[in-house]
């Protein structure tokens, strides 16, 4: 087996914002009435800074992480039951939500406006998922499962889209001018 | 926060703690499949008692396993008196507030919520008694023949324990910039929200770069010491099969066998 060296680095980058993400995932952003829980915005940021394939296996290695047992998701939760209950459905949803979040901004433009779009698609991916996974674990109906699992979540999480395309296209133009990004995707 | 890669980890010297991670594995995924199988009172009467019987054997406090459930208790409780009110099958037992409750909703309310108790009591089992590290070692085996189809497992568990690794170290990281932009007169905590959300940026844009420089060193170090891939590597701790697993297998299948044999 040929081992090139740009492999060895992407194993490690997506492992890291995997790390990253298991990090965000605990700080709470303290904004009156709807408090940021930094886990979704990881994935957003996730996403835009080192594209759909790259931040769907770290959301993978995420997951996996939480699989094992490591309190990787928010409020210090870890372990499989947390998958598998109620709420696990929105952790898979990440790994579309990353892949799709990315593939929107590699495929046009990387302006607020295509963020924006990028970002909110990928909340409702991720929220679908969730409902999806809400009723089959707890026998909800559909109605029950969108009403207690999706609605609900649509306000806050159009700011945290906004949030994640915002920063996430801050900290990328700061990547790009540090000379960090070009030498990453061209190794990629 | 400290002791995230411990995680919920237990240490101990049970039965439970001594069987090789991937039997756990094994048994916690037919658990989790073949708990939808119960539906009588004698098939769910079976799981309780063997759920339970796990629980003891890892000889961990039942007080510190009922903490760790906490979060769910509230959705287990409220799932059931979901069910309790919209389920409307077999003859109404009695009403409360002129609102009638049936007796298939009651059956309904307390089979999804003991089912739903049952998985996260044994999955929660796993993470108790098995470290990170151990569970990371037994992922990276039991998907060893996905490698026929190309599937990058190797890949996959290695890119786990960077993360491990890289947790703590992050974790400091960011304690280090915010407590240096703060001191730069950063304000986290007040202020008018645009500028709070401005405020993120100086801690994000450090901590992204320092970790694609940490990145890069750590590819440079794992190429200097001729890191080739998975092919040929060696393991430190060797996974291995004893009698013990063995006998946790017959026993387990032992009682799926009559599970099957108390269904209604």
């Amino acid at each position: 087996m040929n081992y090139t060296n740009s492999k060895l680095r992407v194993i490690i980058i997506c492992g890291i914002f995997a790390a990253l993400t298991a990090i965000l995932a605990q700080i709470t952003i303290p904004i009156p009435v709807v408090p940021i829980s930094g886990q979704t915005l990881a994935v957003g940021l996730t996403a835009t800074i080192i594209g759909s394939r790259y931040g769907a296996i770290a959301m993978i290695c995420y997951a996996l992480l939480g699989a094992a047992g490591v309190p990787v998701f928010a409020g210090l939760k870890g372990g499989a039951q947390i998958l598998l209950g109620p709420t696990g459905g929105y952790i898979f949803g990440f790994i579309l939500t990353a892949y799709v979040t990315g593939l929107i901004l590699e495929k046009t433009k990387y302006t607020l406006t295509m963020a924006m779009i990028a970002n909110t698609v990928g909340m409702l991916i991720t929220l679908i998922f969730g409902a999806i996974q809400l009723k089959f674990v707890l026998d909800y109906t559909w109605a029950q499962a969108i009403g207690t699992g999706v609605f609900p979540f649509i306000v806050v999480g159009l700011i945290k889209a906004f949030l994640a395309s915002w920063l996430g296209l801050a900290v990328r133009k700061r990547l790009l001018q540090a000379k960090l990004l070009p030498q990453f995707h061209k190794a990629a | 926060m400290n002791n995230i890669i411990i995680g919920q980890y237990v240490p101990g010297n049970s039965i439970i703690h001594r069987l090789d991670p991937r039997t756990k594995i094994i048994v916690i995924f037919f658990f989790v499949i073949f708990v939808f199988f119960a539906n009588s009172v004698a098939s769910y009467g079976l799981l309780v008692l063997f759920s339970f019987g796990c629980a003891f054997a890892t000889r961990i406090k039942l007080e510190y396993i009922a903490k760790g459930l906490t979060p769910v208790w509230l959705l287990i409780v409220f799932t059931f008196f979901l069910h309790l009110i919209m389920t409307r099958e077999g003859d109404v037992l009695f009403t409360i507030f002129s609102f009638p409750i049936y007796s298939g909703a009651l059956i309904q309310g307390i089979s999804i919520s003991l089912r739903f108790f049952l998985l996260i009591l044994v999955t929660s089992m796993l993470t108790l008694t098995t470290t990170p590290i151990e569970i990371t070692d037994a992922i990276e085996r039991l998907l060893q023949p996905l490698k026929k189809i190309k599937f990058p497992v190797h890949e996959l568990a290695l890119m786990m324990s960077i993360s491990l690794r890289f947790i703590p170290t992050l974790l400091q990281e960011t304690e280090k910039i915010s407590k240096a932009q703060a001191s730069r007169g950063v304000d986290f905590k007040s202020g008018p929200i645009k500028e709070r959300m401005q405020a993120i940026v100086p801690l994000l844009v450090p901590l992204f770069v320092s970790a694609f420089k940490r990145a890069e060193d750590l590819a440079m170090a794992m190429e200097a010491r001729g890191y080739q891939g998975g092919e040929g590597r060696t393991k430190l701790r060797e996974l291995k099969i004893e009698s013990r697993d063995r006998w946790t297998f017959l026993f387990f299948a032992v009682v799926i066998f009559c599970l099957f044999l108390t269904r209604a």
